[in-house]
């Protein structure tokens, strides 16, 4: 028994060996072509002995992957496939894979360069497009050239890099570096501005325009005009600063907010904010009601501040004309006459007081008409008695004591 | 019967297409439904079969609204456009009504002559009129207009039993479903339950001789009889309602309507509010009025018993809410959500049956003999004359009615509208138009920009809008400053909707817009006035939508037409097989119970005595009731009757700016010409004179005689920013019976130059430089302006948790600055967001710096158990309700390049702080008019630091060359610091640090100070002035 087993298990060895034997001598494929890189644009043709037909050549490269059929030619045992449609024009590593499904052949990459002879355009990105004067900011310019079909050239390639300021100008060559070649352009220390392009042979970048502001201002003097020195409500003094410039004399961007603030000598404080132009702001204010004494300072908040000014506003009136009828219980207050003999201007404040023998007070006002202005007290308010008045216009004082209104 | 067709129904037919069909082209356009309709029918001309919308609402579906109409439209637009199809649908809307009427008064009166009048009486009818050319209510009137044309069928079915009724009356009864939801549902109850009320009554007629012989017992008896064919209809009925609509109600029932009720005028009281009065009672029913005593009189015969009853039930539910039974009867919920003119709109087309029946037997038949032979001829052609002046009269004046009150702004040439959203690619934005009335949806059916605003308000979905008693955004300022306080959420958070482009058809909107920081771009052709906000990023290009069984989907696109479709071959095809039978077609059944009321009828003379007595005692009390009403109305409104009224009316008009007539309320004898006070009130400007809707006004009379009086008006009014209330001293003169107001002096001041210089710096931005439609050139993209943050706290001041701080533009541009806030809690979770409103200068030019505060608001009324309050607060503020308590928070600024609402010149000329009030002069030597100059009042405590800010808008403009005072209480708040942490703020995505570091590294803090003003508290106050110019140049 035990002979007829062991006989068994030779056979089955022996089986197992032949099947081995057995197996059908597969034909190898090959890839025929050699060449391992190519040219942007050139024409890729991978060919492949083998007897085959039906089979597919997978091709992936950093765009995306697309399956390909052979072309259709009369050699035999021989299968080619042509790369076109752009996948021959894409700068980059190409792998490629031969299969029959669903098993893989073969595998194998090429790469494929930038057409280096044909660069066609020179992209180009800058900012900050607004930098301010004297040396410290600045503004990186990042060039990308790229050949025809818009792949990246490799390191080493050289731009020419143009730079204007005025007069001035740079020319520099620059490598391209990972793809991209890029300067910090640096302010100049006067404002205006810097014109880039680069260049490799005929072909150019867009032309960038840095602009070059005046950096941040310094202290500032102002002045003032005025058509009169009266504080008469009616007629405006204009503030002006002189040119405000930076540390390096560039005049500052127009349109730069300089606020004024006036310190009243009564404790008030009171603004008005200008723009400047050319360097200057200017802002209007009207006089005062009272004669009053004015300090006057401009700011360019937390950056620069002018010297202080002061201004002082005299007595818009000497005199307040009043006259009290007390069968009419009329006051009439005027003619009001400024300093050249003329009637005060129309609207005026008139405000009186009226000040009733345990003194307690009522304040009324009026505005001018033709210099003058009547109060009419009424009996219903106004009982009859003592009462005193204060006449006061534009901070001139008149008392009436002890009118009586019967 | 003859088999010739009623020649009045063909006159009916005639004058009703040339009638109606010439005047909808003056007034469809202008009611306030036609144009929604016509949107929704844009939706399926070019998506029949997508339910969903994006236009309006940030999207909703199409349906919250049966769809035949709307289908119909868009498959008559292939034709003609969307117009033409819109048209042709009403001109098929008023045939099928006239002949409706005229198959449902032969059904009632059995009489083809009544029936005759009816047809023609309905083409002038006020109710049918208003709906048509008031309302615009197209679905509707078909709805109604085929229930009509249903019910001789259901007649015939309940009363032969013959198979081919039932499915006639069932497939009209489809398409009435399929074109208005509730015309079937209520007209179950108001018309089809009478009527089979009705045709069990014939049936128990037909069992005994006389009517009088009806007892209950027979009628029950004949019920019975007709039992089993009434609940094949009324479940074959209630399968049909819920089947034909069914994507309606599943809608319905996930989405239902949880809103806060919109107030429609239908819900009024009429005798209070009799505007809604007029046009919801006395309009639709008109001259039906005086006729009630015989309609409610012959329906509650005993034929038409339950006829009476619907009609009672209809007549009450139409009174609204003059008296509290309809809120009774159809309780809360549906109280606020019905539109109760429809009760009354049915109520009126029940009684035109009988109204032909009455202008019949009037004109021709037995009436005119009792009239005749009682009072002679000329009475009776008096009456007849009397009675048609007024029924043609009221219907003129109904069909008219838009010209007298006008419910719609002027129609806009929209193309301007939809060019500009069509350029540029701006359609990549939503767009909000302001003030164009029901238009918008006219606007929207011609572009494929998205709003967020809409005009179906059931389907609005944001919760902005939904809890909040607005129909539009559009129409807020009348909706007080619940409206307006929706609108503002939606301007000042814009980017939360993609909102960029508001188009203002209202100047009224304007400041709200300035002060929320958007800016003009322009106006248009057709003088709409853009507005736009910076820095808003464009919608998604995938957006979300509620996904839609696709069953459901084919249900909605299919079945309405398909109704159409049946209905028409089952009763087309039945006319023709009768016309071709050529025999002598049957009498059908409802004919068999005419009453004679011809000219020869022996009617019963003692009872149309009585008749006649009480129609003349009822017509009389109606007139009485009437001229008691118009004369109220007289002495209320007579202008210048009193001292009050003459004061209210010159309020009035200038609420209206009706210049003329206010003059006209002047005091004959005082010097001032019309020329005078023209040139007076056009020299004033701000936010009282230019922006204000006078919303109440209480005059008081302090002192008056016979001939003079002194009053003292105390004014609310509306204005787009805030609540004003003002109050004025008046004195009243009488002369010759008349009250005249004495004219006040005008502003006197006289500035001092009559030519003004000023140099200014004017900044303009290409956007474009190519005309290309591609992307825009990196290098014309211009930089975002450099901002920096030089301080920002968290505080919390009383409950409420606030961001202040400051901006200063650092860069050399001027730039349109927002400011996000963010709170978070310990966890860093996310509390709430939301940007600053007022309470900041939006436009900064270089270097200049405001302060800012962003408050946290909520959305309004959110929880259901919250009611808004019911009467309006100015500062209505809806602080949000935060699920943690903040300690930390970020701020986003962003900064774009600015170039208009510059104007920086006004100046603080004099200010005086006395114990807690301070007093301003502002001057403006400029330019410009500063139309509404804002206050930015700046509170820092002993040591510099910000603690609140707020801000005040001066009722009246600064002048160029003049002053303005204004008077104000401070108010300081308590507050308690949370957080001053600088390191979570960012501007335009970098952080703020970096920037103070970089930009202005040895900043002189001092500097800010010097604005500063100390208090007596040892606080400090800055003062800021921000101006809203009205019309630059």
């Amino acid at each position: 028994m035990i002979h007829k087993k062991s006989t068994y298990l030779l056979a089955a060895c022996c089986l197992l060996l032949l099947s081995f034997v057995l197996k059908p001598q597969e034909k190898t494929i090959e890839l025929i072509s050699s060449e391992k890189q190519f040219t942007a644009g050139e024409s890729i043709v991978l060919q492949f002995k083998t007897e085959k037909k039906e089979l597919q050549l997978v091709i992936t490269t950093a765009w995306g992957t697309q399956v390909l059929k052979p072309v259709s030619h009369n050699i035999e045992n021989q299968l080619d496939f042509k790369l076109i449609n752009g996948i021959n024009q894409t700068a980059g590593v190409l792998n490629w894979t031969l299969v029959e499904k669903p098993k893989v052949l073969l595998k194998g990459s090429l790469t494929i360069v930038a057409d280096t002879a044909q660069v066609s355009k020179i992209e180009s990105y800058l900012g900050p497009q607004r930098i301010a004067a004297g040396g410290k900011d600045y503004a990186q310019l990042t060039l990308l050239p790229t050949d025809l079909y818009d792949n990246p050239l490799p390191n080493e390639t050289l731009i020419n890099l143009n730079t204007a300021f005025e007069t001035d100008q740079n020319s520099q060559k620059k490598n391209v570096e990972h793809f991209i070649s890029w300067e910090n352009i640096y302010s100049t220390r006067k404002s205006g501005r810097i014109f880039t392009a680069a260049n490799k042979g005929e072909v150019t970048s867009k032309l960038q325009t840095i602009y070059v502001d005046a950096n941040l201002a310094t202290p500032f003097k102002i002045r003032y005009t005025r058509p009169n020195n009266y504080a008469d409500s009616d007629q405006i003094t204009t503030f002006n600063t002189d040119v405000i410039k930076d540390q390096y004399s560039n005049v500052i961007p127009d349109a730069t907010l300089v606020n004024f603030v006036v310190k009243t000598s009564t404790g008030e404080v009171l603004q008005a904010s200008g723009n400047t132009i050319n360097g200057s702001a200017e802002i209007q204010i009207q006089h005062p009601a009272t004669p009053q004494n004015w300090k006057v300072t401009a700011y360019i908040t937390g950056i620069a501040q002018s010297d202080s000014v002061s201004v002082t506003y005299n007595p818009a009136i000497t005199e307040i004309p009043a006259v009290w009828d007390s069968k009419k219980r009329i006051l009439k207050v005027g003619p009001l006459n400024g300093m050249l003999g003329q009637k005060l201007p129309e609207g005026t404040v008139v405000t009186l007081t009226v000040i009733n023998s345990s003194s307690s007070e009522k304040v009324l006002s009026k505005k001018t008409e033709s210099g003058a202005v009547s109060f009419e007290l009424k009996k219903d308010f106004y009982p009859a008695g003592d009462y005193s008045l204060k006449i006061e216009v534009l901070g001139v004082e008149n008392y009436l004591e002890s009118v009586k209104l019967l | 019967m003859k088999n010739t067709p009623n020649r009045y129904l063909i006159i009916a037919l005639l004058i009703g297409v040339v009638f109606h069909g010439f005047g909808i082209f003056f007034t469809l356009e202008g009611t306030y439904d036609a144009l929604i309709h016509l949107f929704f029918a844009d939706h399926y001309a070019t998506h029949w079969f997508e339910p969903w919308n994006y236009s309006w609402y940030t999207g909703f579906t199409v349906m919250g609204y049966p769809p035949l109409v709307h289908q119909a439209i868009a498959i008559l637009s292939l034709i003609g456009g969307l117009k033409f199809g819109m048209f042709t649908v009403a001109i098929i809307g008023v045939i099928l009504f006239i002949t409706g009427v005229y198959r449902f008064a032969l059904l009632i009166t059995s009489n083809a002559n009544a029936a005759g009048y009816a047809a023609i009486l309905a083409v002038f009818s006020s109710s049918f009129v208003e709906t048509l050319h008031v309302f615009g209510q197209l679905p509707s009137i078909i709805g109604v207009s085929i229930l009509m044309h249903c019910l001789p069928e259901i007649y015939m079915w309940l009363t032969t039993g013959r198979i081919k009724y039932f499915f006639t009356s069932l497939s009209l009864l489809a398409v009435t479903v399929c074109s208005h939801h509730v015309t079937p549902i209520f007209g179950m109850v108001f018309f089809i339950f009478p009527l089979i009320g009705m045709a069990v009554m014939d049936q128990a007629r037909s069992q005994v001789n006389t009517m009088k012989e009806i007892t209950f017992r027979i009628f029950l008896k004949a019920f019975f009889k007709l039992l089993k064919r009434m609940i094949a209809f009324g479940f074959s009925a209630l399968i049909l309602i819920i089947t034909c609509i069914l994507p309606y109600w599943v809608n319905t029932k996930n989405n239902p309507i949880t809103q806060v009720p919109i107030p429609h005028g239908s819900r009024d009281n009429f005798l209070e509010i009799t505007s809604s009065g007029l046009v919801f009672f006395l309009i639709p029913w008109g001259i039906l009025l005086l006729l009630m005593p015989y309609f409610f009189y012959r329906y509650y015969s005993k034929r038409y018993l339950f006829f009476g009853l619907s009609l009672t039930m209809l007549t009450i539910l139409g009174t609204g809410g003059t008296t509290p039974i309809p809120k009774i009867i159809l309780g809360d919920n549906a109280f606020n959500i019905l539109t109760l003119d429809r009760f009354t709109l049915w109520g009126s087309i029940m009684v035109l049956p009988l109204f032909g029946e009455f202008v019949y037997r009037f004109a021709e038949g037995d009436y005119k003999t009792f009239l005749s032979t009682k009072l002679g001829g000329l009475y009776h052609r008096i009456l007849a004359g009397f009675l048609a002046a007024l029924f043609l009269g009221t219907t003129v004046f109904t069909i008219t009615l838009s010209n007298f009150r006008p419910s719609q702004p002027k129609p806009i040439n929209m193309l301007p509208i939809v060019n500009f959203l069509n350029q540029d690619m701006h359609y990549k934005w939503r767009f909000l138009p302001l003030g164009f009335g029901d238009q918008i949806a006219w606007l929207s059916a011609q572009t494929d920009a998205m709003t967020v605003d809409g005009n179906y308000h059931s389907a609005r979905r944001l919760p902005e809008l939904t809890t909040r008693a607005i129909e539009r955004l559009e129409n807020s300022k009348f909706r007080g400053v619940e409206g307006i306080g929706s609108l503002q959420q939606f301007l000042t958070v814009p980017e939360k909707y993609n909102l960029k482009y508001v188009f203002s058809n209202d100047k009224f909107y304007d400041p709200i817009l300035y002060f929320a920081g958007w800016q003009r771009l322009g106006l248009l052709e057709n003088g709409i006035m853009v507005w736009e906000k910076l820095g808003v990023p464009p919608l998604a290009e995938i957006m979300p939508k509620d996904d839609i069984p696709l069953f459901l989907i084919l249900m909605w696109g299919i079945i309405p037409l398909l109704t159409v479709l049946i209905a028409f071959v089952l009763n087309i095809q039945s006319i023709w097989m009768r016309a071709l039978r050529s025999k002598k077609p049957k009498k059908p059944q409802y004919m068999n119970w005419e009453t004679d009321f011809s000219a020869s009828a022996k009617t019963s003379q003692k009872r149309s005595q009585l008749l006649f007595t009480i129609a003349h005692i009822y017509g009389f009390i109606v007139v009485c009731c009437f001229a008691l009403g118009i004369y109220t109305f007289y002495l209320k409104n007579a202008d210048q009757i009193s001292p009050k009224n003459v004061l209210q009316a010159y309020f009035d008009a200038l609420d209206f700016k009706e210049l003329e007539r206010a003059y006209s309320y002047f005091d004959p004898q005082s010097d001032k010409s019309l020329d005078q006070f023209m040139l007076e009130f056009a020299v004033t400007d701000g936010l009282l004179n230019s922006y204000a809707k006078l919303d109440a006004i209480a005059i008081e009379l302090t002192k008056e005689t016979d001939s003079s009086a002194l009053a003292t008006a105390k004014a609310k009014w509306i204005t787009p920013l805030e609540l004003i209330n003002t109050e004025e001293n008046f004195e009243l003169v009488k002369r010759r019976g008349k009250w005249y107001v004495k004219p006040k002096k005008p502003e006197l001041d006289l500035p001092p130059d009559q030519l003004i210089t000023a140099n200014e710096t004017d900044f303009y931005n290409h956007g474009r430089r190519r005309i290309t439609s591609e992307q825009t050139y990196h290098e014309d993209i211009l930089k975002q302006p450099v901002l920096e943050v030089l301080s920002a706290r968290l505080l919390k001041v009383e409950n409420d948790y606030i961001i202040v701080g400051e901006i200063q533009n650092v860069d050399n541009v001027p730039a349109d600055v927002s400011v996000k806030g963010t709170l978070y809690d310990t966890n860093d979770q996310e509390l709430a967001t939301y940007n600053a409103k007022y309470e900041m200068k939006h436009k900064l030019m270089p270097k200049e710096i405001t302060s800012f505060k962003i408050e946290f608001e909520g959305t309004a009324w959110i929880n259901q158990d919250e009611h808004a309050p019911l009467t309006f607060n100015p500062n209505q503020f809806t602080p949000v309700e935060l699920d943690g308590k903040p300690v930390n928070f970020d701020l986003h600024v962003s900064g774009n390049v600015a170039n208009t609402d510059l104007y920086k010149r006004v100046v603080i000329n004099s200010l005086e702080i006395n114990e807690n009030r301070l007093t301003a002069t502002l001057f403006n030597p400029g330019t410009q008019q500063a139309t509404i100059p804002e206050l930015l009042l700046s509170y820092y405590d002993a040591n510099h630091k910000l603690q609140w800010v707020s801000h005040h808008f001066l009722q009246e403009g600064v002048r160029q060359q003049r002053k303005q005072s204004i008077t104000l209480d401070l108010n300081e708040k308590k507050v308690e610091l949370i957080s001053e942490s600088m390191q979570a703020i960012f501007v335009n995505g970098l952080p703020n640090t970096e920037i103070a570091r970089k930009v202005v590294p040895q900043r002189d803090r001092k500097q800010e100070k010097a604005v500063q003003i100390k208090l007596n508290s040892g606080n400090f106050l800055k003062v800021e002035i921000n101006s809203y110019l009205g019309n630059p140049r």
